[in-house]
This record gives C-alpha cells, structure tokens and sequence, in this order.
C-alpha cells in the first residue's frame, strides 16, 4: 500500500516514541530527532503500517500523521 | 533613458561592507534601499528617486485597470514567462489557473522583503505602488475576491507611509484594501508565515501538511488565499496591458560603488549592470539570490544574461533578482561563517533539525570544516524552506571554494 507518514516539525520534540514504534524506518539524528520518514506515496507493508500507525497515535507530541492511498 | 541616481563619488579605497552582515571587521552595510538606475517599464514616468507616481499620473500613462478573467491573466502571464519574484520563481500562470473553481478568500501583496540584500519591493511602493496595486486588484476581480491586503514589515516606514498614501487614491469598486504591518523578522516573508500573520496570528511558518517546497496557493479554513510578491503584481499589471517583459529588476550590494536597484534590459549581462553600478576592482565571488541563494565566480556569471533560465545554466540563482559582490580581502570562508550563523539566527526556533542543526551547521563551518555531516542531517527537514535553503546554499559556497566534501553528497538527500 501507498503510505506517508507526515511530521509537523513545529510539534516534534525529539521524545523518541516512535522511534521505538517504527523502530523499521525510523532512526533517530543526533539530537534524537526522527529520520528516514517515509515521504510521499512511499510504499508499506501490513507490518510497517501497523508500526507506521502506532507511532502515530502513540506520539507524546501528537506530531504525526499517517495517510494511505 | 532615465538615469535615477547621484553619481558616484565614493573614494575607490572605500570597502563597502554586506547589507545587514557584519564581517571581518568590516560593518554591515545597510539595505542598498534607492533606486539607481531604470530603463525599462517598471518605473515608467519616474526620473529621480524619490519621484512617487501617483494614481493621477499612473492612470495617465497606463490607462484605466484592464478587465480580464482568470484564464485571460493567466494567458497574459504565461505569454510575459512571469515568475514569481520573492525567490522561489513558480510560474504565475500556474498559479493563478489553480484558483479555478476555488472560493478565494484574500489576495496579499507580500512586501516583507525579509533579506537586507533585496530592496526593490520597497522601491516599487515608492516609486510605483499603483502598478502593484493593479495587479492585485486585476487577481482579485478574476477571483471575486473583496479583501486585498499589503502586507508590509514595519523597519521601512517610507515604503509604510508610500503605500498607504497609495491606498488612500484608491476607489476600486468592489476591493477593500487593507495595509498589515509586521514585525520585520527574515522567515516572516515566508508565504504561509505572511497568511498566518495578516489573519491575526504569529508571523511563523506553520504546518500545512504538505512540503515547504510546494508553492501551490495556501488553503485557509475558509478558502483559498492568492500570495504573491510585489514585483510579481506589478509585472501581472503590465503583462495584462500588453507591456513586453523587457527589463530585469536587480538589488545589487557589496563591493560596488554605488549599490542599489537597478532595472535594466533583460539583454544585458551581469557584467554590465555590475558596471553601470561602479566596479571598485576586479570581483572573485558573487552571492546570487541572496543568502539564500547560490555562490559563483565571478569569471562565470560575467557574460550570463539577466534571468532565471540563463542564471541557472551557470549554476547561479535568479531568486529575487539579487546579486551581491563579495568584498576583496575578506576572507570569503569568514563570509559563508557570518552568513550561516546569521541565518542560524533567523530561524522561526520551531523545528529541532532547525533549531540546533543551524547552529551546529555554523559552528562546523567556523571551525574550518565542510559541516556536510550536520547538513545532511537539516536537508529537506523542518516546515519551512529556511533550513533546506540554507545548506543549499552553504554546499553551494564550499563548492565555489573548492572545500566541499569528496563524499557523495546525494546520499543524505530525500530524508524526512
């Protein structure tokens, strides 16, 4: 499936839940901020939306968002 | 021929400084805010800096507003190659031909002008508010828009007092004007920062679900909001009575004797306007576009013409038409350090890959390194332009200066 994840950056304070979460794509920076963000129409599996959508609702700073096509 | 200047009398042992940038010594210069020299239609009627025409005298050489619909302006800056003139050059056509079928709450002027290297919004108000005017009001009569805001920052007062003047000539039917001053803050010009802004809010970029990098008209709650800037309505204004796009509007600053705007034919080369304003020696590097923008030798931007195509094709950047000469025996590494820190400070201090990598970016450069490590880790982050706009830049410099990094670089490209 086409998935994105988007980031409200103004939002992300570097709590690191969904690097835990989505632990597949996400690897922190050096400041413990998320990268390897799938962008625009990146395509997950199952699994990876499953993981995809738990950082979502599991992020303390409600930064995330998850649209599929 | 008009020329709108004093002629130049600076000694030749005078090192004129950057606008806004304090560097190795040498103190910033101020904003390069006169208008120098024009041949073209944008000042039309104007012989001096300072002369200010007025709708009496506008309507006399332009004739009344032209009506036109959506499509029709679209064709007519199409037909003109219009580009945006903030910086980020999208194609006005396109624009426009998006508002199709859209309820569109607001059309605003954007006269921040947030960038000490760039003067020339502030001398379109002056000299010619009425063309801009015009545009904007040609934009909103296509949209069956009511509401046309300027919005202004409050460091030029002039250009606050020139536009209000302006405003208070105009009797368009069916338009209500509004002028919105802000705090002058450089990420404020930013166009979703300037929507925020004129609806009440803080002047900062702000979350709009899609990239930064996507000029696509903004979407407020209740409807669409057509932004442009202010060179960009006058051009409309022109395009749509017939005027051939003939001139190039150029803010030029650094080490030249007599830095400021300058509107000159589009066939004349970089060489030649860098002349007209008085070389004080042989340039090395010239910035393009701004801090923002892109660094190029001097030996290869010298014969480009005037133009986003021709720019591009020497690996320079249009942006907002500005070009600034870097001074001799400045250190040109301590120049990119004064200008990464300076742009660190500008952040909005929104966004983390922001906030500390600018920073980090600045302190790596200072240190004498490439910074590519800390680069690659703001690139294409954040929500506005400002954080990818600046490593571009910087990696832009490095390569100019012969320090940037052997590794590959596109590596790091395409993160989140």
């Amino acid at each position: 499936m086409s998935a994105t994840l988007t980031i409200d950056w103004s939002r992300c304070k570097g709590h690191g839940v969904c690097l835990a979460a989505f632990g597949e794509r996400l690897t922190p920076d050096r400041w413990g901020y998320p990268q390897g963000i799938p962008t625009a129409g990146a395509s997950l599996d199952d699994k990876e939306i499953t993981a995809a959508r738990t950082a979502v609702t599991t992020c303390p700073a409600a930064a995330l968002g998850l649209r599929i096509e | 021929m008009t020329t709108a200047t004093t002629r130049n009398t600076l000694p030749t042992d005078h090192v004129p400084g950057l606008p806004g940038l304090p560097v190795a010594g040498l103190p910033a210069a101020p904003r390069p805010d006169i208008l120098r020299y024009t041949e073209g239609p944008l000042f039309a009627g104007v012989t001096r800096d300072g002369d200010r025409i007025d709708l009496a005298r506008h309507r006399a050489l332009w004739g009344e507003l032209p009506t036109s619909d959506l499509d029709g302006l679209a064709g007519y800056a199409d037909a003109a190659g219009l580009r945006g003139a903030g910086g980020a050059g999208f194609p006005t056509a396109r624009k426009l031909r998006s508002m199709q079928g859209r309820r569109v709450t607001q059309v605003i002027i954007n006269g921040n002008e947030g960038e000490e290297t760039s003067a020339k919004d502030g001398q379109l108000l002056r000299h010619v508010p009425h063309q801009v005017l015009d545009g904007a009001a040609l934009v909103a009569h296509a949209t069956g828009t009511r509401r046309v805001v300027v919005r202004l920052a409050h460091d030029r007062p002039d250009v606050v007092s020139a536009v209000r003047q302006a405003l208070s000539e105009r009797s368009d039917r069916g338009i209500s004007w509004k002028l919105s001053v802000d705090e002058h803050r450089f990420v404020s010009g930013e166009a979703n920062a300037v929507i925020r802004g004129v609806s009440g809010g803080d002047a900062l970029p702000h979350d709009l679900g899609r990239p930064p990098s996507d000029p696509r008209p903004r979407l407020g709650k209740k409807g669409s909001v057509f932004l442009s800037n202010v060179e960009t309505f006058a051009r409309l204004s022109l395009a749509t009575r017939g005027v051939r796009p003939t001139s190039a509007l150029i803010t030029l600053s650094g080490a030249v004797a007599s830095p400021g705007v300058y509107e000159v034919p589009t066939s004349w080369t970089a060489a030649q306007v860098v002349a007209r304003a008085g070389l004080l020696t042989d340039p090395d590097l010239v910035i393009t576009g701004g801090w923002h923008g892109r660094w190029v030798p001097w030996a290869r931007l010298a014969a480009c013409p005037l133009g986003w195509d021709a720019f591009e094709a020497v690996g320079a950047r249009w942006g907002a038409g500005v070009l600034v000469v870097l001074p001799p025996g400045i250190p040109p590494r301590q120049v990119l350090t004064a200008i990464a820190n300076r742009l660190a400070g500008e952040s909005a201090g929104q966004c983390g890959p922001c906030v500390l990598g600018l920073p980090a970016l600045a302190r790596e450069l200072a240190r004498g390194g490439s910074g590519e490590s800390v680069a690659t880790e703001i690139d294409g982050r954040g929500l506005c332009a400002h954080p990818t706009a600046t490593v571009a830049a910087v990696r832009s410099a490095l390569t100019v200066l012969g320090d940037a990094p052997s590794s590959d670089r596109t590596t790091g490209r395409g993160r989140a």
